[in-house]
């Protein structure tokens, strides 16, 4: 079981998450070059820029100002999302192993630290879609589900750092689900992991190109 | 209520096929991408003045709205039923104005509106469309214009307002499809029907500026509600119209009369709608507020200052001509020549609400003033909370639906059109001034 | 005298007396009288015009069976009128040969009042516009309720209504503003 989690599991993990993402944007090309073929004669590099940007950085839309507490959890938990997995020095060493390379890593208390604040932001917003009425009439039983997934990875790996529970099995679970999330991007909302960069731009050209409007 | 014979517009049973032809047709990757990714996080409702002024009621939030419609309607591939279509009528209708607000509040800056469009070609398809709206769409469809008006009637409206005019500025004429000028003015119908002052106050200012502008007899109408009411084969004749005519008049540009949507139609939507590949107009667009703009700027135009408003005086940023039509600083430009106390009302320009009037709520009518009262309750905040005693207003739209809430909240305000407060208070040069008799 | 006379009808029977004079210039120029009405319409963006509380939508159909009525309506009042009331209230007494068919032209039009009298009598080339002194006995800017006599008869203080004020300062021809006999103002002057 474990080592074919660590083993072709990891393969095919990354292959559908790498080529999902890849035939979903292609697709979407496609698509869009046939039937939004129009737009493409308002594309503006520098608005699209500045749209995703000013959703970028803390507080730099007026929706993030509007609901403060809610957007700086939602930056800590993207932040943590990205930086954790790709900096974690347990990562890193394993890439070291296999590859002979590995990227920079983080201090593994800077890690253990950042992984609780995203689950805390997780819980918060998990909360929050059961609490606030214009989120939770949004909310399906999915919705929920891709949350839980989301953090699992982070609980069980936090947990397997901390060497709290089982080592074994939280190494498995940790790996189990990395990979079902891994997975699921492209296949689910998960998927604006990509599509963010694209949509902004896209209203980038349309409110920001064309009329000069903030899109933040 | 809706009457006998638009229950009979409605059609009996529905066309599964109809629906999903028109859902393949508008889905682009645009839409597949945003029905998808919408993450949920329910920011767009705070943009929303629908659900601000509706107590926070979450089936008025952006998201919902389309989850409820537009979503459904593609999961559903099409197969849904005729009180479906009913509900989505309403949410499409009474309870968005397509200002697109909440694509700046959006994370993923997904174009909400552009999805109601969507929305409302189905509901349109079935005959579901809000009746007032339906029959304004009947006049374009006969005459050209919302207002059924005659060609003659128009051309004996702007003949009319030239004599009317004649006392004021001497030598003030309303050319008709005078060929190679540099503007074809363009207007809405309710000024020739309603307020034919509008023409002859437009006449004036262009007299007085030495402009060299022309009336088209037909394609003179920019308003299109066709595009609000999901008719988009009509609505790009209509545009198209507008085209042709300055094509055959060989003018350089279009000028657009104050209002809103008119903008957004003939300048950005027109083009798509009426099959522009370039998504361009062929036609450089004009509208009025940047024309007095340059007229005031440029001296062409004075004020005289013993006349400049001396009363609070506070400015409607529409949506159609701010956030949709990027002219938000330019009014503010020609508010500072025209005010000496000007107010800014919270949030404002590009960030502004919607008057609630605007997408066609207006032209919807009395069976839903209510509701549009309801939802003013934010812009008629905002106003009083200025002060100002007059709104300066260049959208028909927002003209009336701001007048209707200074009547249903007591705001004690009178809302005018810039080129009323240009008339009033530009200096006449010698040369136009009517001989002592 | 005259060669048009418009009579702008509001449908109220307080316009009457306002329409039998019209009726006698007109007879008395050879004029043709022209009787008017306007649909007005409570909200101005669809080109439709319905009343207040949107129970009426009127198009063409509408206006031709209203243009129908008001003939009927007018003609029973000739009839009845003439020959007594007319002679005594309006000639002081005189009597006047009434035309066996007096020319008169019934037209009806939806929209604005006063953008729709004006427009007409432009188009129309008329001579004299005619009109009663009020409409509801309510003046339109205030929201003062009708006065109400003591022997219950609903007896309203005659005013000048918007309309025909905006008539009588915009229109080009001389305008006539007839205020019927049973509802005119006593004498009182401001100090």
């Amino acid at each position: 079981m474990y080592e074919f989690l660590t083993g072709a599991g990891v393969w095919i993990a990354f292959v559908i998450f790498a080529g999902g993402l890849f035939v979903r944007v292609a697709s979407l090309y496609g698509v869009s070059r046939q039937k939004d073929a129009v737009f493409y004669n308002h594309t503006n590099a520098f608005e699209a820029v500045k749209s995703i940007f000013y959703w970028l950085i803390p507080w730099g839309s007026i929706a993030a100002r509007t609901q403060p507490v809610f957007s700086s959890m939602v930056y800590l938990f993207h932040v943590s999302l990205i930086i954790v997995p790709l900096f974690l020095s347990a990562h890193n060493v394993l890439l070291q192993e296999a590859f002979g390379v590995g990227l920079w890593s983080i201090p593994d208390s800077v890690a253990d630290i950042m992984t609780a604040l995203m689950l805390v932001a997780g819980v918060f917003l998990f909360i929050r879609r059961l609490v606030r009425p214009e989120v939770r009439i949004l909310t399906e039983i999915r919705d929920y589900v891709l949350l839980v997934l989301t953090m699992l990875p982070f609980l069980t790996g936090l947990l397997a750092s901390l060497n709290i529970g089982p080592y074994k099995t939280m190494v498995i679970l940790h790996v189990l689900s990395g990979e079902i999330l891994l997975i699921l991007i492209p296949f689910t909302k998960l998927g604006h992991m990509i599509l963010f960069f694209f949509t902004r731009a896209f209203i980038g050209f349309e409110m920001g190109g064309r009329r000069g409007a903030r899109t933040w | 209520m809706p009457d006998e014979k638009q229950l009979k517009a409605r059609i009996k049973k529905v066309n599964i096929k109809k629906i999903k032809n028109v859902l393949e047709t508008l889905d682009g990757a645009r839409i597949k991408t945003w029905l998808n990714i919408c993450a949920k996080c329910g920011l767009c409702a705070e943009s929303c003045f629908f659900y601000l002024a509706n107590d926070k009621n979450p089936e008025f939030s952006p998201a919902y709205k389309i989850k409820s419609t537009v979503g459904e309607m593609y999961k559903k591939k099409g197969d849904v039923s005729l009180p479906f279509l009913e509900a989505s009528m309403e949410a499409l209708w009474a309870r968005c104005t397509m200002c697109k607000r909440c694509s700046q509040f959006c994370p993923f800056g997904i174009d909400i509106a552009a999805m109601i469009t969507i929305g409302r070609s189905v509901c349109q398809s079935h005959g579901f469309v809000p009746e007032f709206l339906a029959k304004a769409v009947e006049n374009y469809r006969v005459s050209g214009n919302q207002m059924a008006l005659t060609k003659d009637d128009f051309i004996e409206t702007c003949e009319w307002m030239e004599e009317e005019t004649a006392d004021e500025i001497k030598g003030l004429t309303i050319p008709m499809d005078v060929p190679e000028v540099k503007f074809m003015y363009t207007l809405n119908a309710r000024e020739p029907m309603y307020y034919p002052q509008d023409i002859a106050q437009i006449a004036q200012i262009l007299t007085v500026a030495e402009e060299s502008w022309t009336m088209p007899s037909e394609g003179w109408e920019c308003t299109n509600l066709p595009m609000f009411a999901g008719d988009r084969t009509l609505a790009g004749i209509i545009v198209e119209n507008m085209y042709q005519k300055a094509r055959d008049l060989k003018v350089d540009k279009i000028l657009v009369t104050e209002c809103g949507h008119a903008y957004r139609s003939t300048k950005y939507e027109g083009p798509y709608l009426s099959g522009y590949p370039d998504g361009i107009p062929p036609i450089e667009i004009i509208h009025s507020v940047e024309l007095f703009c340059e007229y005031l700027e440029s001296g062409r135009i004075k004020i005289d200052p013993s006349k400049k408003l001396k009363e609070p005086v506070t400015y409607q940023d529409p949506c159609n001509v701010s956030r949709n039509g990027g002219l938000w600083d330019i009014g503010r430009i020609v508010m500072g020549y025209l005010a000496d106390d000007f107010r800014e009302m919270s949030p404002n320009k590009d960030y502004n609400h919607c008057c609630g009037g605007g997408g066609g709520y207006i032209p919807m009518g009395p069976e839903y003033r209510v509701k549009r009262m309801v939802s003013g309750k934010i812009k008629a905040e905002q106003i009083r909370k200025t002060g100002a005693k007059l709104v300066i207003v260049p959208c028909h739209n927002c003209f009336d639906q701001i007048n209707d809430l200074n009547e249903e909240y007591d705001l004690g305000i009178k809302s005018v059109s810039i080129k009323e407060v240009l008339c009033e208070i530009m200096m006449i040069p010698d040369k136009f001034k009517p001989d002592e008799e | 005298m005259y060669d048009k006379i418009l009579f702008c009808s509001d449908l109220f029977v307080s316009t009457d007396q306002a329409f039998l004079n019209a009726l006698q210039m007109a007879n008395d120029s050879d004029a043709q009288l022209l009787v008017f009405h306007v649909l007005e319409s409570g909200h101005r963006y669809s080109g439709h015009v319905e009343t207040y509380d949107a129970e009426v939508v009127s198009d063409a159909e509408v206006f031709d069976k209203i243009a129908g009525n008001l003939k009927k309506y007018y003609s029973k009042l000739i009839s009845s009128n003439f020959k007594d009331k007319i002679e005594i209230k309006a000639t002081g007494g005189v009597p006047i040969p009434v035309p066996s068919t007096p020319d008169i032209r019934y037209e009806v039009r939806g929209g604005n009042a006063v953008i729709e009298i004006l427009r007409f009598a432009r188009k129309e080339d008329i001579d004299l516009i005619v009109m009663g002194s009020y409409t509801l006995g309510v003046d339109d800017e205030s929201d003062e309720e009708p006065k109400v006599e003591q022997n219950g008869d609903p007896k309203v203080e005659p005013s000048l209504g918007s309309n025909a004020k905006q008539i009588l300062l915009s229109a080009k021809c001389p305008v006539l503003i007839v205020t019927p006999p049973g509802q005119r103002l006593n004498i009182e002057l401001d100090d």
